[in-house]
Formats: structure tokens, C-alpha cells, sequence
């Protein structure tokens, strides 16, 4: 029998078909997710719903502050630039990935081990999966919130567009940070019966340490140093105050914070889900 | 069966509903807990923005106490009790309706009441907690702020029935279902005074918000009692609504053929 002999493919070939492929296939789950969602136009439309009450609230809220208050800027905000603050900050968090109620049921109910064996990565696939959806569901709430703040407030003169592009980076970028925080929320299922309570009070603290319902630099000083350094306040605060008040030296600092609170909190993820699938039992035939 | 077997039948529901809850105690507490922690933290965003601003159309913290605590605990009654008004739309369009249309009981309360809340008896203990904080420790308020807060709570759980009844008319609308019910609770968390014009008209008729929070408000902070019969009237009507509602769409409705088991 002859000798068969297999001559290694170059290292860099190997790799750039093993990116390739994983890239197409993290791209069809996020465009079948994408093509899922828009066969439910319905939820999709009571998003929109939300998305117009909150924007209205915001501003019969600040319109009423700042008229109480007889000023033009608080904290350097002026009533345009806070109420389309909310904007962007609302169009992240409503359109941010939900995925911590399937990933913390397969956790509970042992499915995820069936995943496993999947040629995909178990987290990966819920962020494609996720992604699909957010760039929808952003898309339309960015138009439905800016239709209502443009009609409060009037247009947004501060913004500037060549500034756009480092904006929509910190924004995914925060999409990212809280994808790793809930998926670690999620994960928490291989110790706890449920996390909906760990879930609602991370969604809290965003609510307030974040900045979705008062902008940091509206918070106490010493409250605001405290936001600071926590990332919750780059998942909204940041990319909505560059949004509205763009400064360079805040852009590079914020994408240097967001560098790192991903680097730390991928790390422990990936800990989280080693340790929690050596544990994973599951029962039935 | 009168109504009187009925409200029978709905406690033994609620007894069942408890002693399946106390069975996962370390769940069921620390859920509590979580919702306790996550009201607080809410809480604190009105206590840092009036920390700053003082006073916003004649509203201080003083009312925001009160306002907490009239729509924590009608929260936290609707939906301990009625555990199941939230689910209704994701019931019905998965039909899962079948179980209870095959029992010889009213659909409606069954259904409703067959689910107790777990982390909504959280809600209900900061409602009693933030009234503590209001100060109003005499007889006559607490008993018009009980009265007042169950109104609420009647009218919380009957628009989550009614708009969860969509579903036999529109699909599944659960998401649909969840956001009214939402923004029902978002303009009711924040002080009336803020809106004005049309805005004021929705809160008062379609999105009821002004019913679980600005008016039970004004009927423990005024001794209003024009304010408590009208709250009755609205919760009457409510019911009425959620009961048409739900009477209309289940001829539209559609077994799933589900094999469902209700544990």
C-alpha cells in the first residue's frame, strides 16, 4: 500500500478558513434570528409604544425641573440635550439582548447540555443570535424616540455627525458589556433556583449608577465618583452623553474603560461557564 | 353556584397557591428580598432627584412616599394574588385555556387565581414599609389608605386580564400585553402634576394610571371621599370591561391540543 502522506496546510490558510467559517456561521444565526423577528411585527410595534411613553415622560419630567429650577443648563445639559440623552440611553437598554431567561432555564432544566455538542459556542450563539435582533429593534426605537423628542424639544443642534462612528463603537461596545454582565446573571442558574431577582436589581442599579433615568453628572458628587469607575455607566451613560455632548478626551477614556470591564468580565465568564458545565447533570432518556 | 361558593373556591386556591410557593422557602424569600432591593433602589432615584431639585409642580418627597407606597402594595396585592392576570396572553395563545374550560368552574377567576406571585409579595411588604415612612399613623388614614390601595389593586389586575385578552383577537400579544401594563405603572410612578392636556385625558380613560396612583394619593392625603367612591366606580367598570372583554374573545378561541399539566 502506497504511503499516504497528508502535507500540513500553511498555519495562516488554516486559521483564515477557521475565522471565516466561524464568522459566516455566527452571521447566518444572527441573520435567521434578524428574519425571525420581523415575522413578529406586533412585539416589535409595542416596543415602539414603549419607547414613546418613556421619551414623553422624560420630558414633561426634565421640562418641568428645569422650569422649576429657571435654568437653561443643569450640569451642562440643556433641556434638548438631556431629553435626547434619553433617547439614546432608553434605545439601549430596550433594545439590549434578552437572553438571560433561555439561557438560565437550559441551565435549569439541563437542555443546555444538549447544546454542547453543537459545533458552536454556547454564548457566542446567543450574542449572533442576540445581535440580529438589537440592530432591529435599535433601529426602530431610535426613529420612534426621536420623533417624540423632536417634537418636545426640537432637534438635537449639539450633535455632530463626524462624530458618529465613535459613537456607534461605544454603543456596541456597551451592548457587549452588558451582554457579559446578564450572561454571567444568567449563568448564576448552575447555583441559584432563579436569578429574576438578580436581574431586576442589576437592571435597578443601571437605572441609577447607570444613568438611564438621571444623567450621572446629575447625581451627587461623591455619588458620581462612585459611577464612575463602576461599568454599569457604560452601558448607557456613556455612549448617551457623547451622544448629545461629544468630547474626544471622554470618547478615549470611555473606550479604554470599556476595553477593560469586558476583558475582566469575558474572564470570569469564561470561568463561570468551564466550572458550571463540569457541574451540569441532566436526567431522562 | 352562588358567589359566595366562588370566593370559597378562589381561597382554597390562594391556600393551595401559598403552601406551593412556602415549599421552595429559600426561592420564595430570597425573591423577596430581590424585589425589595430592587424597589429600594428605584426609591433612591426619587430620593437623589429631589435631593437636587426640592420641589417639581408642587410635588416633594413627602408625596412620593405616599405615591410608593399606594402603588407598591396595589402591585404587590394584584399580582400575589392574581398571579396569573400577567399570563393571560401567553396562556391563551399557546391554548392553554383547554385545562380550565374542562373544569366545572367560572373560567375567569380560575384562571386568574390559579398562580400566586412570589416576588410580588416583595412588593406588597415595601408598600407597607414606605407607608411607615409617610407618617400617617392614625386610623382614618390607614383605613382609607387600605381601602384606596385595594381599589388600586383591583383596577391593576383587571387591565392585565383585559389587555392579556387581546391575544384572542390579535395572537400572541404577550409582549403587547406586558408594555401596556408597563406603561400603566410608569406614568402612575411619577406625579400627576407632571401632565397636562390630552395626556391627562389618557391617564384618566384609556391608560388608567391616575387610578392606582395620583387619586388612591389624593384620597389618603385629602380624606377625599368623592375621590374613593369614584375610584369604586372605576374598579366596577374595570371588572365589567376585563369580563366582556374575556366573555367576547373565548368564543374566538382555539384549543392548542396541548397536553398540559398544571402543577
Amino acid at each position: 500500500m502506497d504511503e499516504l502522506i497528508f502535507l500540513p496546510a500553511p498555519a495562516a490558510v488554516l486559521h483564515r478558513r477557521t475565522w471565516r467559517g466561524s464568522a459566516r456561521k455566527y452571521l447566518a444565526i444572527a441573520r435567521t434570528n434578524l428574519l425571525n423577528r420581523l415575522a413578529y411585527v406586533w412585539d416589535a410595534a409595542s416596543n415602539v409604544l414603549l419607547m414613546f411613553l418613556f421619551i414623553f415622560i422624560f420630558a414633561q419630567l426634565w421640562g418641568a425641573t428645569f422650569e422649576a429650577q429657571g435654568a437653561t443648563e443643569i450640569a451642562g445639559l440643556t433641556l434638548t440635550q438631556t431629553i435626547w440623552y434619553f433617547v439614546w440611553a432608553e434605545m439601549i437598554q430596550m433594545g439590549k439582548i434578552r437572553h438571560v431567561r433561555t439561557v438560565s432555564q437550559e441551565v435549569k432544566d439541563g437542555s443546555l447540555a444538549y447544546t454542547l455538542g453543537r459545533p458552536y459556542n454556547y454564548l457566542l450563539y446567543h450574542f449572533a443570535s442576540g445581535i440580529g435582533d438589537v440592530l432591529i429593534q435599535a433601529g426602530v426605537l431610535l426613529v420612534a424616540g426621536s420623533l417624540v423628542a423632536w417634537s418636545q424639544v426640537g432637534p438635537l443642534y449639539s450633535f455632530r455627525l463626524e462624530t458618529l462612528p465613535v459613537v456607534l463603537l461605544v454603543t456596541a461596545l456597551a451592548f457587549v458589556l452588558d451582554f457579559c454582565v446578564l450572561s454571567i446573571i444568567a449563568l448564576l442558574a448552575f447555583f441559584m433556583e432563579d436569578v429574576n431577582s438578580l436581574l431586576f436589581i442589576y437592571h435597578k442599579i443601571v437605572f441609577v449608577l447607570g444613568g438611564l433615568l438621571i444623567p450621572v453628572d446629575f447625581l451627587p458628587d461623591w455619588l458620581q465618583a462612585i459611577a464612575r469607575v463602576l461599568p454599569f455607566n457604560l452601558v448607557v451613560y456613556a455612549p448617551a452623553k457623547l451622544f448629545v455632548a461629544w468630547d474626544g478626551g471622554q470618547a478615549v477614556f470611555s473606550l479604554g474603560l470599556q476595553v477593560v470591564w469586558i476583558g475582566i468580565l469575558a474572564g470570569l465568564l469564561t470561568v463561570l461557564y468551564r466550572y458550571g458545565t463540569r457541574r451540569l447533570t441532566i436526567n431522562g432518556g | 353556584m352562588g358567589i359566595v361558593g366562588e370566593m370559597r373556591f378562589v381561597g382554597h386556591l390562594m391556600r393551595l397557591n401559598l403552601a406551593s410557593n412556602m415549599e421552595y422557602r429559600a426561592s420564595f424569600v430570597s425573591q423577596i428580598v430581590g424585589m425589595l432591593i430592587n424597589n429600594g433602589i428605584y426609591f433612591v432615584f426619587w430620593l437623589l432627584f429631589f435631593d437636587r431639585f426640592q420641589e417639581v409642580r408642587g410635588y416633594r418627597i413627602d408625596e412620593i412616599y405616599l405615591l410608593f407606597a399606594v402603588f407598591t402594595l396595589a402591585f404587590g396585592m394584584a399580582f400575589t394574588f392574581a398571579g396569573n392576570a400577567l399570563e393571560v396572553a401567553g396562556l391563551i395563545a399557546q391554548g392553554r385555556l383547554d385545562y380550565y374550560l374542562t373544569l366545572p368552574r367560572p373560567i375567569l377567576p380560575h384562571l386568574i387565581f390559579s398562580r400566586m406571585g412570589q416576588s410580588t409579595v416583595g412588593d406588597l411588604t415595601f408598600g407597607v414599609l414606605a407607608y411607615l415612612f409617610t407618617g400617617r399613623l392614625d386610623l382614618v388614614s390607614i383605613g382609607l389608605f387600605v381601602a384606596a390601595t385595594l381599589l388600586a389593586a383591583v383596577i391593576f389586575a383587571t387591565f392585565a386580564v383585559t389587555t392579556g385578552a387581546l391575544a384572542f383577537f390579535f395572537g400572541n400579544t404577550a409582549q403587547l400585553s406586558s408594555h401596556l401594563v408597563q406603561a400603566l405603572g410608569s406614568f402612575a410612578l411619577y406625579p400627576f402634576g407632571l401632565y397636562q392636556g390630552a395626556a391627562r385625558l389618557i391617564l384618566l380613560t384609556v391608560i388608567p394610571s391616575a387610578f392606582i396612583g395620583a387619586v388612591p394619593v389624593q384620597v389618603v392625603q385629602l380624606r377625599d371621599g368623592g375621590a374613593l367612591v369614584l375610584l369604586a366606580g372605576v374598579a366596577i367598570l374595570s371588572a365589567i370591561v376585563m369580563v366582556g372583554v374575556f366573555r367576547v374573545g373565548l368564543r374566538r378561541y382555539e384549543s392548542g391540543s396541548a397536553i398540559n399539566i398544571n402543577i
